[in-house]
């Protein structure tokens, strides 16, 4: 692997796609500032904070894979001194980086938000659920990556925002979780864990998978 | 250093409905091939396989001396390639495509970056996307050229651009060649381009190559005779003569072995010669393609 050129392709990455990013980091932030209000305001700034981590986990793939590819501007990446795992090594550094980093930064100011209201119950739940974008959001690069087809990168994208909804109404009728939601303090029980076990499942094997389909792929362009 | 820039021996690549059929190829260093076939013929695959971006099912591949595609990413070092459905970015300026294209290459020639600059009339602060289909083009071949590439591989780079535009480009590719030690892959489907510039010619047609030589070989030994008739005589067949054309009295032969005996066998057969004419490469490329499918097809 040349990791000089990976880590260039990464930083042509951020440079191209910094404005989005910025944004994205601007709609976190203000949604936290607005749960801090409290009430309604509370309850508008965790839904607009969770809408946000869904924009990033569309974003970041979209621009940065399929566009790339519409747009006809892998021809020019591919004639630079690099190989298709060198490429795929430099999309997918780049995409969990840039995600993990705004994720982590938004669903921790979410969470915190609730440990300072007292409502500690919420941060198993709120973990679980901040989980499900990152889970959308590495399918929809695995997707990006392996099909190379910005319709099914589309129809990935659709299915994953409609099973949002079916998640919410699913986790708020199980009685492991929702038993535990007015608590203080948060509690880890069988049921959260073995959720969260399965989301973090899901992100590895997307982004396993990648790997492994990409390696055996005989056509990049 | 191999005396080859790239080789292609008995390459073949399968898809639903095309296949690229044992294609072989050198290019000699310091040469110019001209790659030329019409849309859909195999250029832009065979180019591709070439760069490693496309892999082959059958058949070897040398780029600069390295195995393709596993050494790819070393061949590529030393190859400029650019190709007509390459875009740059549209929200980056040309100065930060310089500089990201400099970053990767220690050959990268500022020097020579700001004359094709100059000469190809650019601004390097302009986002690509104000940048016209034209200079969008010179934009690709100054980031290729600037890096002073052993190889130019360019599939079909002048495509769509203006009389005056693939002058300034064609001209460019001239001064390159200045420099023995390069060499240069240039497809297109326009005949005119690649007679001005390249050493070389290839002929691809529906994933075959089906002629492959030296320009000067071509022009010298594809002519075309125009002759008369008498009333009672049959046209002869003669060897060398692959197509002939007839309406009434009047017949023109083409041959691609022109040797100065022919216009006199026909002579001999009391046949009356009114011209030898030379061929363009465009009309040598056509009656080449149509002679092969007709032997393909018979």
């Amino acid at each position: 692997m040349n990791a000089m050129l990976v880590r260039r392709l990464i930083a042509k990455d951020l440079y191209l796609h910094r404005v989005p990013l910025l944004l994205i980091a601007g709609g976190g932030g203000l949604s936290i500032a607005t749960m801090y209000a409290g009430g309604i305001a509370g309850l508008l700034g965790t839904i607009s904070a969770f809408i946000v981590l869904i924009f990033l986990s569309i974003v970041l793939p979209m621009q940065t894979v399929v566009s790339e590819r519409k747009e006809r501007n892998l021809p020019f990446v591919m004639s630079l001194p690099i190989s298709p795992a060198d490429y795929t090594v430099a999309k997918v550094a780049f995409n969990v980086s840039a995600f993990v980093a705004l994720w982590l930064a938004i669903a921790a100011g979410v969470l915190g938000t609730f440990s300072l209201a007292n409502s500690g119950g919420v941060i198993p739940l709120g973990i679980a659920v901040a989980l499900f974008p990152f889970v959308s959001f590495c399918l929809q690069l695995a997707v990006a990556l392996i099909i190379e087809s910005e319709l099914w990168s589309i129809v990935t994208m659709a299915t994953c925002n409609v099973s949002y909804s079916f998640a919410w109404v699913l986790l708020s009728r199980i009685p492991g979780i929702r038993d535990e939601l007015r608590g203080a303090v948060p509690i880890w029980n069988q049921t959260v864990v073995s959720l969260v076990s399965i989301e973090v499942t899901v992100i590895v094997a997307a982004l396993a998978l990648t790997f492994f389909f990409q390696s055996r792929k005989t056509n990049f362009i | 250093m191999s005396e080859f820039a790239a080789q292609l021996a008995g390459v073949g690549k399968d898809y639903r409905f095309f296949s690229l059929q044992d294609v072989s190829l050198v290019i000699p260093v310091g040469q110019i091939m001209g790659f030329i076939g019409p849309n859909g013929a195999g250029k832009s695959t065979t180019i591709r396989i070439l760069m490693g971006l496309v892999h082959q099912d059958r058949g070897e591949v040398r780029l600069l001396g390295r195995q393709m595609p596993a050494a790819q990413a070393l061949a590529k070092q030393d190859v400029g390639f650019a190709s007509e459905d390459m875009r740059l970015y549209d929200a980056a300026t040309l100065d930060w495509h310089m500089r990201f294209v400099q970053s990767i290459y220690a050959s990268w020639d500022s020097a020579y970056a700001q004359t094709l600059i100059k000469r190809f009339d650019l601004r390097p602060e302009q986002r690509m996307k104000s940048f016209s289909r034209g200079q969008r083009v010179k934009a690709t071949l100054l980031l290729v050229l600037a890096r002073r590439p052993k190889l130019l591989v360019l599939d079909e780079p002048t495509t769509g651009l203006d009389p005056v535009a693939r002058h300034e480009v064609i001209r460019e590719l001239s001064d390159v060649m200045l420099d023995d030690h390069r060499s240069v892959l240039f497809s297109s489907h326009n005949t005119q381009d690649v007679e001005q510039i390249s050493d070389q010619i290839t002929f691809i047609d529906r994933g075959r190559i089906i002629d492959c030589r030296d320009k000067e070989a071509f022009l010298e030994r594809w002519r075309r005779i125009r002759m008369e008739l008498p009333a009672d005589l049959a046209l002869p067949v003669l060897p060398g003569v692959v197509d002939v054309k007839q309406s009434g009295r009047l017949a023109v032969a083409t041959t691609n072995a022109f040797d100065a005996r022919l216009p006199n066998a026909y002579e001999a057969a009391g046949i009356r010669v009114h011209a030898v004419e030379n061929m363009t490469l465009e009309e040598i490329f056509v009656t080449n393609v149509m002679c092969s499918r007709e032997e393909v097809n018979a």
